[in-house]
């Protein structure tokens, strides 16, 4: 058993085989750096319960070989994310410096799909960027592929 | 809220059709130079999401040119999955326009004077290459491909003099000159200039850095050919002759799910014959395949990478994609007349079909 600390404080024991989904962690216990607790610095409780939650689902369900169960679990993935956005987003930080492929491939493919036919503006809204160009420059950048935005 | 890291919405923008990235170019100038970087576009271009999105385009003379999506379930909001695209040559004159044939996203095309161009239809890039000396009186064949070795497009052009004939004791021979295209350098480099006695028949293709295609070979007293199938060996710089599998009808050569298949469309019996290329034991031979009891067809051409191969139902001018690696046909939505039209099935990409030494910016 290993146990986690999150950023606030909050504790979470999970079994081995869950803890080495999380290749950093992995790294850390390879390298023998990991002691009883392992502090996980970058991501609160809350989102660390849910990383925990999808790590523990897909070390169980990694067991199943049959189409049924990969299609329950395709089905579990798809509840998992539907969260807000300002947690999805904390979710892909957190599987990002975690270095939980699967759980960042997942939560990428969500925001990809999500953004899919949202106008600029509601881009740089969704991630909080700001436009660097003139009025001109983007008039230009847009007329170059006119036919992008019919 | 987070703001996410570049890491991250790279891996994000990965994901993304080729035709929404161009709108996210006017998002900030960081995405503008993710969006136009060369390595992103190689990165998008091996996606599975990207090598899953295939086009057909149709090109028909004097007329648009359609770009379809065979996944397309007719919806009407996307237009049934058509977008119209304009023909990328501007004079008039020059209003052949042949598609050659596509390579991880990139089509060659050549117009009314034999000269190939690159075309990017998805972000509709259009490079018209340096033209190559041109012989008199000339034959012209050409072969486009993907160099993974070097991670270049090339254009192979076989070029022989018809009337430039030579005859030795046992055969006549053409003055035959092999000249290769690569964008890199975007400069054509002579490879061979020989006289060779098997001129070309039909059209070719590449498979594994070799060219192969249908040649001919003039027979004593003039009076009779044979034909046989010719290979040239861009590293090695070499030719050689396989047998064709069946001398008679017409053989196409076509390379489907990695392998080199010669095929023969029997219009009247409505059956084609396949023959897969068996280089075990150091010699080239040809294995049966399989006979198909297919409606009178041809078959257009296939995707590099994949199984699909594009198939003209050529009496019911039906468009049917055939996946060879699930077994499974895709009947494509198309209104149109296929009788004057040339398919071509291609993968989306953002793949610049410029140099990297005369290429802009921005795409």
């Amino acid at each position: 058993m290993i146990t986690f600390k999150s950023y606030d404080g909050e504790t979470f024991d999970i079994d081995e085989t869950v803890a080495v989904e999380l290749k950093t962690i992995k790294h850390m216990m390879e390298d023998g750096c990991a002691g009883n607790e392992i502090p996980v610095p970058n991501v609160t409780g809350k989102i660390l319960a849910k990383v925990i939650e999808y790590c523990k689902k897909h070390v169980e369900s990694g067991k199943a070989e049959d189409q049924a169960a990969s299609d329950d679990l395709k089905a579990w993935d798809a509840d998992f994310v539907k969260v807000d956005q300002a947690t999805l987003f904390d979710i892909i930080l957190a599987a990002n410096y975690l270095d939980i492929k699967s759980l960042l491939d997942l939560t990428c493919q969500t925001v990809a799909d999500m953004i899919k036919g949202k106008t600029p503006e509601e881009i740089r809204r969704t991630f909080g960027i700001t436009n660097d160009f003139t009025p001109e420059e983007e008039e230009g950048i847009r007329r170059e592929n006119q036919w992008a935005f019919e | 809220m987070a703001n996410l890291v570049d890491d991250i919405i790279e891996n994000i923008l990965l994901r993304l059709p080729v035709k929404f990235l161009l709108r996210l170019r006017c998002v900030c100038k960081a995405w503008r130079a993710l969006i136009s970087d060369s390595k992103f576009a190689e990165m998008h271009y091996r996606q599975p999401q990207t090598q899953a999105r295939s086009r057909v385009l149709i090109s028909s003379p004097g007329r648009l040119i359609q770009s379809i999506d065979p996944d397309s379930s007719g919806n009407e909001f996307d237009n049934n999955g058509v977008v119209n695209i304009d023909y990328p040559i501007l004079e008039s004159s020059n209003s052949v326009f042949q598609i050659l044939d596509s390579c991880n996203g990139l089509l060659c095309v050549v117009d009314s004077f034999n000269n190939p161009s690159l075309w990017n239809p998805s972000t509709r890039q259009f490079n018209p290459l340096p033209n190559p000396r041109l012989l008199q009186n000339t034959e012209i064949l050409y072969g486009f491909t993907y160099d993974y070795s070097s991670g270049d497009y090339k254009i192979l052009r076989l070029a022989y003099g018809s009337r430039d004939m030579v005859k030795t004791d046992i055969d006549f021979a053409f003055k035959t000159e092999i000249d290769v295209f690569e964008l890199k350098t975007n400069r054509w480099r002579r490879v061979r200039e020989t006289h060779f006695s098997r001129p070309a028949l039909k059209e070719g293709t590449f498979y594994k850095r070799a060219f192969y295609w249908v040649a001919w070979r003039l027979l004593e007293g003039c009076e009779d050919v044979s034909r046989m199938i010719v290979s040239f060996n861009l590293k090695e710089k070499k030719f050689k002759e396989v047998e064709l599998p069946s001398q008679v009808g017409t053989i196409n050569l076509k390379v489907i799910d990695g392998y080199l298949f010669a095929i023969y469309h029997d219009i009247h019996g409505a059956f084609t014959k396949m023959w897969i290329m068996d280089e075990t034991a150091g010699k080239d031979s040809w294995t049966i395949f399989g006979n198909w009891p297919l409606l009178p067809c041809w078959f257009a051409n296939c995707l590099k990478n994949g199984g699909e191969v594009l198939i003209v139902n050529i009496k019911k001018s039906k468009l049917i994609l055939y996946d060879f690696k699930t077994k499974t046909p895709k009947h494509i939505m198309f209104y149109g007349d296929l009788r004057s039209s040339i398919p071509v099935l291609y993968t989306e990409t953002l793949v610049s079909p410029h140099s990297i030494n005369e290429r802009n910016e921005d795409i």
